[in-house]
């Protein structure tokens, strides 16, 4: 990996036989991914080749590899290839042939040799509660993350896992996971949620930080606006369903078949904000909507916790046993309205006894 | 060529509908960024994809624009296809990946779209290779 | 736990859980207090027949106050009913009441909810305008009154910036709609808005004196 560092992105296009005319079409597509003025394109396209290959460290934590597997096997290979062509993925240890100390050398290596510069992502959730959870190469997850971001011009949280916490965090979370942003506060982070995310959107974020060298517009959860702006239910195909009042209530009723809205049925998509509804899945195949499955809200901070995966959004989310509260507030009700009857009668017999003196 | 040796092909936008709004606007968008390609020699894109148009629009779109005389397929990376729109200048440019889904879409107002140029970087591995073909031929011959 | 989540679990529970108590509290209190003792002879028995009859007839408007009473009548018609079909009629309404009862039928189309909101809000709107431009009203209101019209007012509101995505996003645009209603349910108990039960008491309770007495109403 090391020696490509010298070589520019243009030389590293002209060793795999890429021509130029081959890298516009993916700048195209990606600023068109990005939702970048077209003009952009034509930017990354000519800028781009002049300028060396950035470093990028790949980090896995408390994760399934789901993310990676979303990130490497995407549909279109050649297009979504050319993201390697464009950064030099300096570890990764899922990915990479060396293992052990020679692993973590380049590691080392690259962290030196780009200190300031390279792209940290990380993949899954941080154990923080027992130094012990989750070691690789002898060194904690906690440690190795704060060590690993202390060169890095940015970090990517690639997953919900580190970009909210995800399936780790959730109660009664056991390892005391933590996510990225809580860990890395003084470099900026880059959250691109979801369970795994689409793989354009992360490929897309990590090339507009590749070309432009800064972060894209992010919202408040600091997810890239460009990918995470609307809500499902906003680019929802099934949405004039929902707004005609046609609903699903089973999973195999004569709704379902007819392809109508899922809110009944649990869906989140009214809360949630990914690009699933436009950038859809499998190239662009299908998504879990169009599956016949509402939205899990999997881009949104603690969903696992909320326990309304298949519960309609505005259904209320009652902890306990809501038949016996209710009866005793009804019981407590009872009680306080017949000692106020009681003490008003008393008052009254008070009141006449008074009167008839 | 100068601008003003450019044809300019007459076409009478009478469609079967009226345009929608949105294909209005576009339209007016258009003519728009042609002034600038004629005044400033700025050219300028629009990115369909990023647009919010309702069903069938692309095609009012597409119907109202017509077709020119260009029409380019370029093979990279998955197709492309280019074609200039009744309107010279006006370059309609759609691109798909290897499976065929639509990565990006374009309507491209310049005289002569990026895609279809040779870069000279590209232009320099072909001499290269044209070089060691004839080193070859003389070699074998 | 985020405002949506908080909304939806604590903040319903509770205001559910204080809406329970204060209206089994306030309608207990009522329903037991000593009543004077009638020594006259019944005209009439049929008290209950005379409570109903009453309930009914009373929500008919007077043909002889119409010319008076007929803006306030229309208008407030026109809200109760705009209120009962965004409530009973929009889906994820039905939703709601039905996890927490099990009832469920079936609800009505956005649009006309939509409309029905849009409606409501201008009915809600018109009546404060009268209540402060008419001089008799505005000296028979006091705070309850317009607090009453604010928690009836809001969820309304806010049910329809939410449905509009106007204003903020959508998921705090819900969870000040659900909040909104906590504040109506935890004020119903309490405040003037315990007319929704105390209507029927309190027209029953005159309709059978009524009856008992053989009056015509």
């Amino acid at each position: 990996m090391a020696e490509h560092d010298e070589y520019t992105i243009g030389q590293h296009l002209q060793s795999q036989g890429i021509s130029r005319r081959a890298f516009l079409k993916f700048c195209t597509a990606m600023a068109s991914a990005l939702a970048l003025p077209p003009s952009a394109a034509l930017a990354m396209a000519s800028e781009l080749p002049g300028k060396r290959r950035p470093s990028v460290i790949y980090m896995s934590y408390q994760e399934c590899t789901g993310c990676l597997e979303s990130l490497t096997r995407s549909f279109s290979p050649t297009l979504e290839n050319l993201m390697f062509n464009v950064m030099s993925l300096d570890y990764d240890d899922t990915l990479q042939a060396a293992a052990g100390f020679q692993a973590e050398q380049a590691r080392e290596a690259a962290m030196k040799a780009n200190w300031g510069k390279y792209l940290m992502i990380v993949d899954g959730a941080i154990p923080n509660a027992n130094n012990g959870y989750c070691t690789a190469a002898g060194k904690s997850a906690l440690d190795s993350i704060r060590e690993t971001a202390k060169g890095a011009a940015a970090v990517v949280a690639v997953g919900t896992c580190a970009a909210f916490g995800g399936l780790p965090i959730a109660n009664p979370n056991p390892t005391g996971a933590t996510m990225v942003s809580d860990i890395v506060t003084d470099k900026p982070v880059i959250n691109v949620p979801g369970c795994p995310p689409i793989p354009a959107v992360i490929t897309g974020t990590l090339a507009h930080f590749l070309t432009f060298g800064k972060l894209p517009e992010l919202d408040q959860l600091k997810r890239p606006i460009a990918f995470y702006g609307n809500t499902i239910h906003d680019r929802c195909y099934r949405r004039p369903f929902y707004d005609q009042g046609k609903f699903a209530k089973t999973f195999d009723d004569e709704g379902a078949r007819n392809g109508w809205c899922l809110y009944e049925l649990g869906c989140k998509g009214p809360t949630t904000y990914n690009a699933c509804a436009t950038v859809k899945w499998n190239g662009g195949t299908s998504f879990p909507i169009q599956s016949g499955h509402g939205c899990f809200g999997c881009s949104e901070p603690g969903f696992w916790d909320r326990g309304d995966l298949y519960k309609p959004l505005s259904a209320g989310l009652w902890h306990g046993n809501m038949a016996a509260e209710l009866g005793t507030a009804a019981v407590a009700g009872i009680a306080i309205g017949g000692a106020a009857a009681m003490a008003a009668r008393h008052r009254q017999d008070a009141h006449q006894k008074k009167e008839t003196k | 060529m100068p601008l003003e040796d450019i044809a300019v092909s007459v076409y009478d936008p009478r469609l079967d509908n009226s345009p929608t709004p949105n294909v209005q606007a576009l339209l007016n968008e258009i003519a728009t960024h042609l002034v600038a390609l004629l005044e400033d020699g700025e050219g300028s894109s629009i990115d369909l994809r990023g647009l919010p148009l309702m069903p069938g629009e692309r095609e009012a779109l597409r119907n109202a624009l017509g077709r020119g005389e260009i029409s380019a397929r370029v093979e990279t990376l998955g197709e492309a296809e280019i074609h200039e729109t009744a309107f010279p200048g006006v370059w309609w440019s759609q691109h798909r990946d290897e499976s065929g889904d639509t990565v990006a879409e374009l309507i491209e107002i310049c005289l002569q779209p990026a895609m279809l140029t040779s870069h000279p970087a590209d232009v320099g591995n072909g001499l290269e290779r044209l070089h060691r073909l004839i080193d070859s031929d003389t070699t074998t011959v | 736990m985020d405002l949506l989540t908080f909304a939806r679990g604590p903040a319903l529970q509770w205001s559910l859980i204080i809406f329970a108590v204060g209206m089994l509290w306030r309608l207990t209190g009522i329903l037991l207090l000593r009543r004077k003792p009638d020594h006259s002879e019944p005209r009439h028995t049929g008290t209950w027949r005379g409570a109903l009859k009453l309930i009914a007839t009373r929500s008919v408007p007077k043909r002889e106050f119409w010319a008076t009473t007929a803006f306030g009548q229309i208008i407030g018609y026109v809200f109760h009913i705009g209120l009962v079909i965004v409530i009973f009629g929009f889906v994820p309404h039905i939703l709601f009441i039905r996890s927490l009862t099990g009832l469920d039928w079936p609800g009505l189309p956005n649009s006309l909810i939509y409309l029905s909101g849009a409606i409501t809000v201008a009915a809600l709107i018109a009546v404060l305008i009268r209540r402060v431009s008419n001089p008799v009203l505005r000296m028979l209101s006091n705070f309850d009154d317009y607090f009453s019209w604010l928690v009836t007012t809001a969820p309304v509101v806010t049910g329809l910036l939410a449905v509009a995505h106007l204003g903020a996003r959508y998921e705090t645009l819900l969870a000040i709609h659900i909040l909104s209603i906590c504040l109506l349910l935890i004020w119903m108990p309490f405040g003037k808005l315990f007319h929704t039960v105390m209507i029927f008491v309190s027209r029953g309770t005159t309709g059978a004196l009524f009856a008992r007495k053989g009056a015509s109403t």
